[in-house]
């Protein structure tokens, strides 16, 4: 799970100091002023605040995110390392996104590709 | 303010003339339709291609438009749905920036304006008003589910190529849009690796050139349909504030998307065309043996990490599906990015010729896609420099400008894509003769002399 936690650490430190960036693609709109709960199937779990200029994480689960992305740690680890994003886990039909979230949250996995190729 | 969008779109496009259209946006556009009919007969070669037009002369429909390289007519609403299909089973047409455009607005032109016997200068008309609609209304339904080939904007600007062509006046052609608005056209990512991808784009020319004959009896479509916080845009993507549908309307006539047309290189996802291009630069000018390259790093368009082994690096069997599953075709691949970047190397170009069954399986590709290693780069922009070591140390570097939209910096000639897209289906004389109607268009005055080359 320290893969995972890193992984967040960088996207939250990233972010911070990227949201101008961020800001300037379709993407924001639909993550910031968010929450979502990440899970690490069958592990941990994980509440992902993203505000308009920072992001942090604790762990635990939320009944009010706009979304919940639960993923094998394997998948977890690709997006963190920069090569798959929630789109492409999806393709793969090992992720499963309600409807209604899927705007946010596939928005949410390609900004965490892209700032996880940063590192 | 999104009060009035539908009435002023539809005002727009009705009230545009030939004349009030600045002359490099008319040469853009006929550009576009060379691009886009080398594009048409590229897809038709290919075996879903095939597939289609024989079923749908099998139909028997009553012969008013040109099926491109069928050999027969059918009805307009399915001519335009067969021509648009085969513009986009290859990824190899154009786009705007948020949109692709080309696809179903050259197809629905052709044929309705072939069923209608309308002017060179009536297709243009029409083929700018599908390129500034199409471009704006991709601007604004900007789902991160729905982008590129995947947007629902073409329920709006089918039924007004068409509706124009048709003579709708301003009542009819918010009608048109009205009804082609009825069902919300998202769409199912799952299906971008089977034949029906196509559809994508062949529904919506389907059902845009139908509405546009309906509205034309009589049957009426909300002329709020655009605005309405129930009307289509509002449906079809989660905008995060409506006040942003003023970009349908914002400038129409005064800034010209059509300006901003790139007529696709390569039959790939546009953001591999930098890398492909590099490729193909340092193997036709060195000697580059695929058995003796140790590595392929790429430093490419950061955004292109977001489709790079789509499926590849998800699915371990994901040859073994297009080898044995229906459902799983060469057009996966042209998302994917691996087989197009690694097929160039050993090929020495990429076309459609490569995408046949026996090159997708070949073992020599596959050892090839293994040696490439790709670093999304931010400050690379839309270029990409691709370095080529070899086992004896000997190593090549290309760098690929590309600009914000993607143009080679040297240009691309759509005309020599058209020779070759179509080579196997006509003469030189044959292509020649379409290229030259092209080019002198808004003298045609009636687009029957051109479909009737392109059967």
């Amino acid at each position: 799970m320290r893969e995972i936690e890193e992984g967040l650490n960088h996207f939250c430190k990233a972010y911070e100091y990227l949201w101008r960036v961020v800001s300037g693609t379709q993407y924001y709109n639909y993550i910031k002023n968010k929450m979502y709960n990440l899970k690490v199937k069958g592990k941990k779990s994980y509440v992902l605040t993203v505000e308009p200029e920072t992001a942090h994480f604790e762990e635990g689960e939320s009944g009010w995110v706009a979304a919940t992305v639960e993923m094998e740690e394997e998948d977890w680890k690709s997006v963190f390392r920069g090569e798959a994003n929630f789109a492409s886990v999806a393709a793969a039909d090992r992720l499963v996104v309600n409807k209604d979230a899927q705007n946010t949250a596939l928005a949410l996995g390609m900004v965490m590709q892209l700032l996880s190729l940063l590192k | 303010m999104r009060e009035g969008i539908t009435r002023k779109v539809a005002e727009w496009a009705y009230n545009l003339k030939y004349e009030h259209i600045p002359k490099e946006v008319v040469a853009c556009v006929k550009n576009q339709l060379v691009n886009m009919i080398a594009t048409i007969y590229a897809g038709s070669i290919m075996e879903p291609g095939q597939r289609i037009i024989k079923a749908v002369k099998n139909w028997g429909d009553k012969p008013e438009s040109t099926v491109i390289s069928g050999g027969y007519k059918t009805s307009m609403r399915n001519a335009a749905m067969v021509n648009s299909y085969l513009a986009c089973i290859l990824e190899f047409e154009d786009y705007l920036p948020e949109s692709h455009v080309g696809d179903v607005g050259v197809p629905t032109a052709l044929a309705v304006g072939e069923s209608y016997g309308s002017s060179g200068k009536e297709i243009i008309t029409a083929l700018v008003i599908g390129n500034e609609v199409g471009g704006r209304t991709g601007e604004v339904l900007v789902d991160p589910v729905h982008v590129g080939h995947a947007s629902p904007n073409h329920a709006i600007d089918v039924p007004l190529v068409a509706g124009k062509l048709m003579g709708l006046d301003v009542e009819q052609l918010m009608d048109a849009m009205g009804i082609a608005c009825t069902h919300v056209q998202g769409n199912t990512m799952i299906n971008w690796a089977a034949d029906c991808k196509g559809m994508l784009t062949g529904i919506p020319a389907l059902v845009g050139v139908t509405s546009a004959s309906l509205a034309q009896a009589g049957l009426s479509g909300s002329h709020e349909i655009l605005e309405h916080s129930l009307g289509y845009c509002n449906m079809a993507s989660n905008i995060p504030d409506l006040s942003r549908l003023e970009i349908i309307t914002r400038d129409l006539g005064v800034e010209w998307r059509t300006l901003k047309l790139v007529n696709k290189p390569f039959p790939v996802v546009a953001y591999y065309n930098a890398p492909i291009d590099a490729i193909l630069k340092i193997v036709n000018r060195n000697k580059v043996e695929p058995e003796n390259v140790k590595e392929i790093s790429i430093r490419c368009p950061f955004i292109m990490m977001l489709t790079a082994g789509f499926y590849s690096l998800r699915y371990p069997d994901f040859y073994e599906r297009i080898k044995n599953r229906r459902d799983w075709t060469y057009q996966a691949l042209l998302i994917d990015g691996y087989y197009p970047m690694a097929i160039s190397l050993v090929d020495r170009e990429y076309t459609p010729r490569q995408l046949k069954l026996e090159k997708i399986l070949d073992p020599k590709v596959h050892g090839v896609i293994k040696k490439i290693k790709l670093k999304g780069d931010p400050a690379i922009g839309s270029s990409a420099e691709v370095t080529i070591t070899m086992k004896d140390g000997t190593s090549y570097t290309q760098f690929s400008k590309y600009d914000q939209f993607f143009y080679p910096e040297e240009g691309f000639d759509v005309k020599k894509k058209l020779y070759d897209m179509a080579s196997g289906v006509k003469s030189r004389e044959e292509i020649e003769e379409i290229i030259s109607m092209i080019e002198k268009l808004e003298k045609v005055d009636d687009i029957n002399e051109l479909t009737k080359l392109l059967a």
